[in-house]
């Protein structure tokens, strides 16, 4: 049993019907290499009104960078080409990072895996298999811890 | 005719007892000189019977008897004496058995001498048989022979005396004792035959104290057999352990020249005695010039060193001792070598198992977070897609569509459970789970940790009961995620199996850094029988409560292994339909932070 999904996993052993929040100052890119993934998040998310953009790896998600600033990032860890590590590392160079919420969306779930994302400089952790009943009650959760940090 | 005089009263009590003293040394061999000083009472004893015998008779030709009877007693006490000293100090090897036939002449011209001293007067000059003091002695005049004699005795008595005294001067503490004995076992003829021959004895002179003096040398050695284990234990003892001995020892005098070796260190230095005497360490042992540096520093030196050798490259662990005399000045050096060749090659291979070992783990773990990671992708698409569809965001499905993807959610939910468990149980059973040590805020733990699982007990309409002993520290030195989970997995269980009533958490000081959680609760309980299994893996209580209250199994088992490789244990206790009590002890230490420290955390 990992911690950083149980409680997430717990809860929604019932699925509710979703009730759409209003998310449309959400521009969120999610950079991950299974289509699967960003299909199931950029339901969830369109659903409720945010604006969802998508690349297949670092390279790509640079790419999309340079002609967008999101304010959300959803960033799997293990990908070709250039994996999120190395891509949160090239993005923390660029000015616009402060105003972006990076977000580890990753299958490392074992113990430990969330320190070190936190260690690297991430903004937050969501374990993957996420939940779409918390996913975004998860991401406000770490805007706002990021928020308070920052001031 | 015999005759009495109370002046044979001490020789005849002493034969019995040299007799019996014979008996005993004889007993004890084998040892160094025991036969010597065996031939030695034996001649004292031949001595004494001769003597008292012609003391005891009138008729001068049995006295003539006796005489020579006497002195043959006599001859033999000088060479044995000198070879027991010998064979006692461990020079037995000078004495060849060439040597030992030189040592019968004497004797046996002592005796011809005597036998043919009525033609020629050379050994006594004279000898008459005179009465005085009412019984019939022996008066006479020595002659050339018998000065020849007595020298040739007196010289082989003093040489045995010289080399007891030499080695008692070389000898540790531990000998002097029985060696200060032996001298006045020594001396004691010594005296008594300078008393007589000087006349000084109070006794009528024709009473010779000296066979009466070697009865008590005699009788001192035997004491101090018992005393010291004289002859058991020798001084060469030492001698031998230090030459025998596998480290190699070389002593220095206090200009640093070489003045000892034993057979190890010729051996490693593959010289001899001769060729390493009076040389300097850098001389036979090449670049070991900082050796001597370092002893000018410190005084004493523990190092290891590498010697070449033809074969292979000799690894060896080097101290020097340096000596003090009494006035607190250098007076030398001890060098010891031990090799630890072997020693270091064991420790390589160990090392390299080691680091086997320690491969063979990262790669488990590497292969295990792969497997973590491949596994929960595809799980991630299916959970995903079908809470998609639940949720509605696909449009309405009829209530069959939508039972069956309750049911295949609730499954997959259970699959990604069970290879969380085995993942995890895998990581703890690989070994070397590296725990983390950092000091965490106790109340504030517990605290978010009840807010995680409050939920549960909402859902069931049960008591959610927190205790945190107020006395325990703050702050606390552990694994915070691995005590988390520890605390989760026990909570959930609590609330898995507990329909009506409460749950309860309390956290209490059992011992110094020793701390107790314990959860109880009022469940369905445990049968006894089933307490000794609960921790094993895959073992609810029975298979039917996996149906019907799910989990898998392994949350028991983790937290024990959790509880274990954090040091400390769980116990539970439980009664049928009462509740159960899961109480897990865990070492922590107290974290001591100052004040202005805690901000930061």
């Amino acid at each position: 049993m990992t911690f950083d999904n149980t409680e997430s996993e717990r809860k929604s052993s019932k699925v509710t019907r979703a009730i759409p929040t209003d998310l449309s100052n959400w521009r969120i890119l999610i950079v991950d290499d299974v289509y699967d993934n960003i299909s199931i998040a950029e339901a969830i998310l369109e659903f409720n009104g945010a604006f969802v953009e998508q690349a297949a790896n670092g390279v790509e998600g640079l790419k999309m960078l340079e002609t967008q600033t999101p304010n959300i990032i959803l960033l799997d860890l293990s990908m070709p080409e250039m994996n999120g590590w190395e891509m949160h590392e090239e993005l923390s160079k660029l000015p616009e990072r402060d105003c972006i919420t990076v977000i580890a969306l990753t299958a490392h779930a074992m113990v430990g895996d969330r320190e070190r994302v936190i260690e690297a400089g991430f903004d937050g952790y969501i374990a993957k298999p996420f939940s779409i009943s918390t996913l975004i009650n998860d991401i406000k959760a770490i805007i706002r811890s990021t928020e308070e940090r920052k001031k | 005719m015999l005759q009495f005089s109370p002046y044979v009263l001490p020789s005849i009590i002493s034969i019995p007892i040299l007799l019996w003293l014979a008996l005993q040394i004889w007993s004890r061999r084998p040892a160094n000189g025991i036969l010597p000083f065996v031939t030695m009472v034996v001649g004292l004893l031949i001595w004494t019977i001769g003597s008292t015998s012609e003391l005891s008779v009138t008729d001068p030709s049995f006295k003539r008897v006796f005489i020579h009877v006497s002195y043959l007693g006599i001859s033999i006490i000088p060479p044995t004496w000198l070879l027991f000293c010998l064979a006692y100090t461990g020079s037995y090897k000078w004495v060849t058995k060439r040597k030992l036939y030189l040592f019968l002449i004497e004797p046996v011209l002592l005796q011809i001498a005597m036998l043919t001293n009525p033609s020629h007067k050379w050994f006594w000059a004279d000898i008459q048989f005179v009465e005085s003091y009412g019984i019939i002695i022996r008066e006479t005049v020595p002659g050339n022979l018998f000065w020849l004699h007595a020298g040739y005795s007196y010289l082989l008595l003093a040489m045995g005396c010289v080399v007891l005294i030499r080695t008692m001067f070389r000898s540790p503490q531990l000998y002097r004792g029985q060696m200060t004995l032996l001298l006045i076992a020594a001396f004691t003829p010594w005296v008594a035959n300078v008393v007589f021959l000087l006349g000084l004895s109070p006794l009528p002179d024709f009473v010779d104290l000296t066979p009466l003096a070697f009865v008590i040398t005699v009788l001192a050695l035997g004491w101090s057999m018992y005393r010291f284990r004289l002859l058991d234990l020798i001084p060469i003892a030492r001698d031998l352990i230090v030459e025998n001995m596998e480290d190699a020892i070389l002593v220095l005098d206090s200009s640093r020249r070489i003045v000892d070796a034993n057979g190890s260190a010729l051996h490693i230095l593959a010289r001899t005695l001769e060729e390493v005497m009076g040389q300097r360490i850098p001389e036979v042992l090449p670049n070991q010039q900082a050796l001597v540096d370092e002893l000018d520093v410190k005084g004493q030196i523990e190092t290891e060193i590498q010697i070449p050798s033809n074969d292979q490259t000799h690894y060896y662990k080097l101290r020097v001792r340096t000596l003090y005399n009494r006035q607190h000045e250098v007076s030398g050096y001890i060098v010891s070598l031990t090799d630890v060749t072997s020693l270091k090659e064991v420790n390589k291979e160990l090392e390299i198992a080691n680091e086997k070992a320690r491969e063979a783990t990262r790669l488990k773990s590497q292969f295990l977070a792969t497997m973590s990671h491949e596994l929960r992708t595809p799980l991630n698409a299916i959970i995903g897609y079908t809470e998609l569809q639940l949720a509605g965001i696909t449009g309405e499905m009829n209530d069959m569509q939508r039972q069956y993807q309750e049911r295949v959610f609730a499954n997959s939910k259970n699959l990604l459970q069970l290879i969380n468990d085995i993942l995890d149980l895998s990581k703890i059973e690989a070994g070397r789970m590296e725990l983390i040590h950092e000091p965490f805020e106790l109340q504030s733990w517990v605290d978010e940790v009840v807010a995680q699982n409050r939920v549960l007990a909402d859902e069931k309409g049960l008591a959610f009961l927190v205790d945190v002993d107020v006395r325990i520290p703050r702050y606390l030195i552990g694994d915070v995620g691995r005590l988390r989970q520890i605390l989760v997995n026990l909570l959930s269980n609590a609330f898995k199996f507990t329909n009506v009533g409460h749950v309860k958490l309390s956290i209490r000081q059992q011992s110094k850094n020793t701390w107790a959680i314990i959860v109880e609760d009022t469940g369905i309980g445990i049968p006894p029988h089933k307490l000794e299994t609960i921790f094993d893996e895959f073992h609810q209580v029975d298979n039917s409560s996996t149906r019907e209250y799910g989990g898998t199994g392994l949350g028991l088992a983790i937290v024990r292994k959790l509880a274990m490789t954090t040091g400390g244990n769980i116990r539970v206790s439980s009664v049928v339909g009462e509740g159960s009590q899961f109480i897990v002890t865990l070492p922590l230490e107290i974290a001591d932070i100052p004040e202005a420290d805690l901000q930061k955390i």
